[in-house]
């Protein structure tokens, strides 16, 4: 014991002991093979997958196509490789319920002045640097707090609370499609509508199947560049388009928002670019809502969206022959109230989400008679 | 270009050490306030940059032990790079946005702000302690065992000139390139002075040069770094007392003003003001009140509140450049609101207004920005909600706002607001919250004061809204509005959520107070848990920092002792502990300022100079009069335990006494230790005994602004630090008499 212990020596130990210590502190868990115990509860088997040789799977769900190791999790914190088989461990692991109304999804062609009860599970399969909901989307199921609700109680809880629809809404539903799927069959065969609000960033054929059981999807269009998609939100622009055209031959009522961020999508070439898109490839009568961005989560240092920005992407959008353009995330704005495309004249009158004066009558124009596009009853 | 090789007259060395100070000094503040103009200015950056400091001196003084160090030829010129390197810290860091290029609005994670603050602040650091041991050694011959404090003692009164200079000088007169170029200039004036060659006299071209041409040169480089970044165009720039104000334009139709590059408010604003002020609207009861408002406003709230009867408004307003600027832009939209009618603006500080003040108010709004540091801090703590209380007329209602959440919130916010919530139900019992990205609290110390729900509260202003005339207001406010829109600040769901995750359970949140400022360090946490790095991970497990500092410090003891013997290790560990409690009480007492009194930014360098006077007259004194360790370490003790004097009597008088006699017991300290150590090679024990005490400051920083306030707050921090001096005391005086 009398050895006198070296400097070498001496480093070596305590290199040793500090790294039981860092260690732990440092793993953040994603896409790693830790934190496998704790999302037991929730763990269901996946759709849209493949095995891989030496017990690792290929994620067939988005576009990201993570290959995982047994035990590793996707890109989006919420599907498992365990033992060769892929898991959704967010099924039924509800983080959020509250009851919304419809308008601030925002569906303004969908059910107006309708309640939705909206849920949430945590993770996305995005990392955008402006979400308003990262404490959800950008966390691990395992570190936040959650009720396990399963698809029968949570469309009976909708029905409960009286909302019309259930709106999968917060952070990315497509995550979470084997619960989406489950509980939307549910949910209609209790006469509420199920729909989703999403980034759209999905493969097709997960698409086609998730699509076919809902009423409505919501679209985050987040800007018409793929430098955009790829530095702000590691994804890119190219799937969601496809998702945006397969929801709308799928005859599902469709909403587009776009989020104006000063300096980083609010160029008019490319809102003119995404209008004639969307002109083209869905219909002019496809809703879009050009909505006014706050400093929020990394992008915290920026001032709001001038209105003046919003004004003109939605005349750009109407020049382009879009029917119908909003300026949103602006009370008492002009333009957020709905205008007939035929006679011009204001047929729904909104201010806020809260205060809805819907003159629609069975689907037409109080004014001309028109058919207005939208789910009206 | 060589000087001959000479020695230097004793007054030379002496001269060098005093400009090495005073450069130091300057150097010091400067970089601080540069790096807090690009990041987020708060105490955990002042305390990195405090870490990198130390580190730095620790490094030159430790490198610089008389085997390859400089010795004397090349001295001039190694105090000509002094200035090089901070003009070149100075210049990089307002490029850092233009180097490293980050996405509009977003902040460098604080990770990389640490070490950004790191790189730039180190060279200058290791330059100052690379000279000490040089210096030391050049003076020896005449002042043997004296030379370590003598030096010390010069480049501490060096620092004092030069905190001096900065505090009544530069602040208000010289941009930071107009102070390199000075300080550039005294070097290269000597060097060409003393090589006796006139060709050599071209060297002062350069700084003369750079003195004329630095307002167009800082304007440049604020242009190339804000357009990288900026939502807009730089129109204006300005470098008040407290901070630089930057003006952007956007579209030509909005302005935006910043500072220190923080987004503050667009003007126009009267859509954005739409939400507030029908929400105080809709909770005024009376006619006639009058209004103190807390913080500039951006215009259209005071404004549109005076044409809606309301008696007066005052506003507080510290920064008067930034008011100044303000009113100019604001003019483009509004009328001149220092002209209005009923509306009176003073500059001071809000708490010291709200104390000397004794005018009472129906109703106080404040908004103030996140506690990113511990000035913003006190206005969300609960010391402050009761000066607010204290100027409510019976009847009246206090509205303030702080970070709200989505839809759901994680342990962090839930914390942060808790602390909050905690500190404000205090003074305002009955409160009503809003919920939304920004929770508006309502508090009121009368309950009839407030409906008794927000239900009633929307009800009662539906009924009420259709008999206020509302026709003279702006456009923004009341265009389209319907009182439904209040709902949008009372949504059930949220507030059954806040119900039962933060009211329900406020009992056991940790209050947010001036001397534990709670939400001050959740709020820096959730935000390095937005940013998801490193420095999260390690912070969230509060044992990782002590055991990093002994990982740093234990193979530095063991080597002192294997090298040096029983003695010498004594000297470290008092020296290492006194380095340690000089720079947390610094840091500490930094805080304290900026609690008690505000923004400390533009005095830094006051309490700097007087920290460097205390250590210059300390170390003469123990010099002088060769003085021991073990009485002065007694004193110290009896400082800091006067500093709990200073908690409980808030007075700025003892403040500033307690800054110098500290910093004299420190300096006092540094010298008698240097005696102790009675050497033969000088230059190797000032190397010896500064590094070590570098060490100790750099692990005091860390330590006190990471782990000591946000485990322990501010006087168990001040507890931990007398323990530690009691301690190496005790182990000096038995290891001096064995």
């Amino acid at each position: 014991m009398n050895e006198k212990m070296d400097r070498r020596k001496f480093l070596k130990y305590g290199a040793s002991v500090l790294s039981l210590f860092i260690c732990p502190a440092i793993h953040d868990g994603k896409c790693g093979k830790l934190h496998a115990g704790p999302g037991g509860d929730y763990a269901f088997r996946a759709l849209h997958w493949q095995k891989l040789e030496g017990g690792r799977v290929r994620c067939l769900l988005c576009p990201n196509e993570c290959v995982l190791r047994n035990g590793d999790r996707g890109q989006c914190r919420a599907r498992e490789n365990r033992g060769g088989t892929l898991y959704s461990i967010v099924y039924s692991r509800i983080a959020a319920l509250n009851v919304d109304p419809v308008e601030k999804k925002p569906f303004y062609h969908f059910l107006p002045g309708s309640m939705a009860m909206s849920v949430a599970t945590a993770g996305c399969n995005f990392s955008c640097k402006f979400c308003q909901n990262w404490q959800l989307s950008q966390s691990n199921p395992d570190d936040v707090d959650s009720e396990k609700i399963l698809p029968d109680s949570l469309a009976s809880r909708a029905a409960a609370s009286g909302s019309r629809v259930l709106a999968f809404t917060y952070n990315e539903p497509i995550i979470q499609a084997e619960y989406v799927i489950d509980t939307s069959r549910s949910a209609k065969s209790k006469g509420i509508r199920p729909v989703i609000v999403s980034n759209g960033y999905i493969q097709q054929k997960a698409a086609a199947d998730l699509i076919k059981n809902l009423d409505a999807v919501r679209i985050d269009l987040k800007s018409f560049s793929e430098k955009f998609y790829s530095d702000t939100c590691s994804g890119s622009l190219k799937p969601v388009l496809n998702t945006l055209e397969a929801v709308y031959k799928g005859k599902k009522w469709l909403e587009i928002i776009v989020l104006i961020i000063p300096t980083m999508n609010d160029s008019m070439q490319d809102i003119k670019k995404m209008s004639r898109w969307i002109r083209t490839n869905l219909s002019p009568d496809v809703p879009v809502h050009f909505t006014r961005f706050r400093s929020m989560y990394l992008i915290k240092n920026l001032p709001p969206t001038p209105v003046r920005t919003l004004e003109l992407c939605r005349e750009t959008a109407l020049s382009e022959g879009l029917n119908y353009a909003y300026v949103g995330n602006v009370p008492g704005h002009e333009f957020e109230n709905t205008f007939c495309h035929s006679c011009k004249k204001m047929i729904i009158k909104r201010s806020g989400y809260f205060h809805i004066e819907n003159g629609v009558k069975n689907g037409r124009c109080p004014h001309c008679g028109k058919k207005i596009p939208g789910v009206w009853a | 270009m060589k000087i001959p090789e000479q020695r230097f007259s004793r007054n030379e060395v002496l001269l060098f050490s005093f400009y090495a100070g005073f450069a130091s000094a300057i150097s010091q503040v400067i970089i601080i306030r540069e790096l807090l103009n690009v990041f987020r200015g708060n105490e955990l950056i002042v305390s990195i940059i405090f870490f990198s400091w130390f580190l730095g001196l620790f490094l030159g003084a430790k490198i610089n032990r008389g085997k390859t160090g400089c010795r004397s030829a090349s001295l001039p010129f190694l105090l000509a790079v002094f200035p090089l390197l901070f003009l070149s810290s100075v210049i990089l860091t307002g490029l850092i946005p233009f180097i490293f290029p980050r996405m509009p609005g977003t902040y460098y994670s604080l990770s990389a702000e640490f070490l950004l603050a790191g790189v730039f602040t180190f060279p200058v650091s290791y330059l100052a302690g690379y000279l000490y041991p040089a210096l030391v050694f050049l003076i020896s011959p005449a002042d043997d065992i004296a030379s370590g404090g003598r030096i010390y003692f010069v480049e501490s009164a060096g620092s004092f000139a030069g905190g001096l200079a900065f505090s009544f000088l530069i602040i208000n007169f010289m941009n930071p390139l107009e102070t390199g170029a000075v300080l550039l200039f005294c070097p290269f004036l000597y060097i060409a002075l003393k090589s006796g060659k006139r060709a050599l006299l071209l060297l002062i071209l350069p700084p003369v040069i750079l003195f004329l041409w630095s307002p167009y040169l800082e304007k440049n480089i604020n242009s190339l770094s804000w357009n990288k970044t900026g939502a807009g165009t730089l129109i204006e720039s300005w470098r008040s007392r407290y901070q630089t104000i930057f003006v952007e334009s956007q579209q030509n139709e909005i302005i935006n003003i910043y500072g220190n590059r923080l987004y503050y408010y667009s003007l126009p604003d009267a859509g954005d003001m739409r939400q507030v002020f029908h929400l105080i609207q809709s909770l005024r009861t009376k006619k006639d009140e009058k209004i103190l408002l807390l913080g500039g406003s951006p215009g259209s709230l005071p404004l549109n509140l005076l044409k809606t009867g309301v008696r007066e408004i005052s506003c507080v307003e510290l920064d008067p450049d930034l008011w100044r600027i303000s009113e100019k832009y604001r003019g483009r939209f509004y009328p001149v609101l220092s002209k209005s009618s009923g509306f009176r603006i003073h500059y001071e500080d809000a708490r010291a207004f709200l104390s000397n003040n004794g005018e009472k108010f129906d109703i106080i709004l404040c908004f103030p920005p996140h506690p990113e540091n511990t000035m913003l801090n006190r206005l969300f703590t609960a010391e402050f909600y009761s000066l607010c209380k204290s100027r409510l007329n019976d009847g009246g209602f206090m509205l303030t706002s702080l970070k709200g959440f989505a839809n759901i919130m994680n342990a962090d916010l839930k914390n942060y607001i808790s602390s909050i919530l905690k500190a404000y139900k205090r003074s305002f019992p009955y409160t009503m919250n809003t919920t939304g990205d920004t929770v508006y609290l309502i508090g009121s110390a009368d309950r009839e004061s407030l409906p008794p729900s927000p239900e009633v509260l929307i009800e009662r202003y539906a009924k009420r809204f259709k008999t206020l005339d509302f026709r003279n207001l702006d456009e923004g406010l009341i265009l389209n509005y319907t009182p439904d829109e209040l709902k949008m600040m009372f949504e059930k769901s949220q507030l059954d959520y806040f119900q039962k995750n933060i009211t329900a359970g406020i009992h056991m949140a940790q209050e947010n107070l001036d001397l534990n400022p709670r939400a001050y360090w959740n709020y820096n946490m959730l935000l390095m848990e937005e940013e998801g790095g490193i420095v999260y991970r390690l912070l969230r497990l509060y044992y990782l920092l002590p055991l990093l500092a002994a990982a740093i410090v234990i193979p530095v003891f063991f080597r002192i002792w294997n090298t040096y013997g029983r003695k010498k290790f004594s000297v470290a560990v008092s020296i290492f502990t006194v380095g340690f409690t000089s720079i947390s009480f610094m840091l500490l007492m930094l805080m304290l300022y900026q609690t008690f009194f505000g923004i400390m930014f533009y005095r830094i360098s006051l309490i700097n100079a007087l920290f460097m006077f205390g250590l210059a007259s300390g170390s003469y004194s123990a010099n002088r009069f060769r003085l021991s360790s073990v009485p002065m370490f007694a004193f110290l003790v009896l400082g800091l335990l006067s500093v709990f004097l200073f908690l409980e009597s808030r007075a700025e008088t003892i403040f500033w006494f307690l800054i110098l006699f500290l910093s004299t017991v420190f300096g006092g300290l540094f010298a008698s230790l240097y005696a102790c150590l009675d050497p033969e090679d000088h230059q190797d024990a000032a190397s010896f005994l500064y590094s070590t005490d570098n060490l100790g400051a750099m692990i005091g920083s860390i330590l006190t602004a990471l782990f000591l306030i946000p485990h322990f707050g501010i006087g168990p921090s001040i507890g931990i630090n007398i323990a530690l001096i009691v301690s190496a005391m005790i182990y000096f005086r038995i290891s001096a008499h064995s």
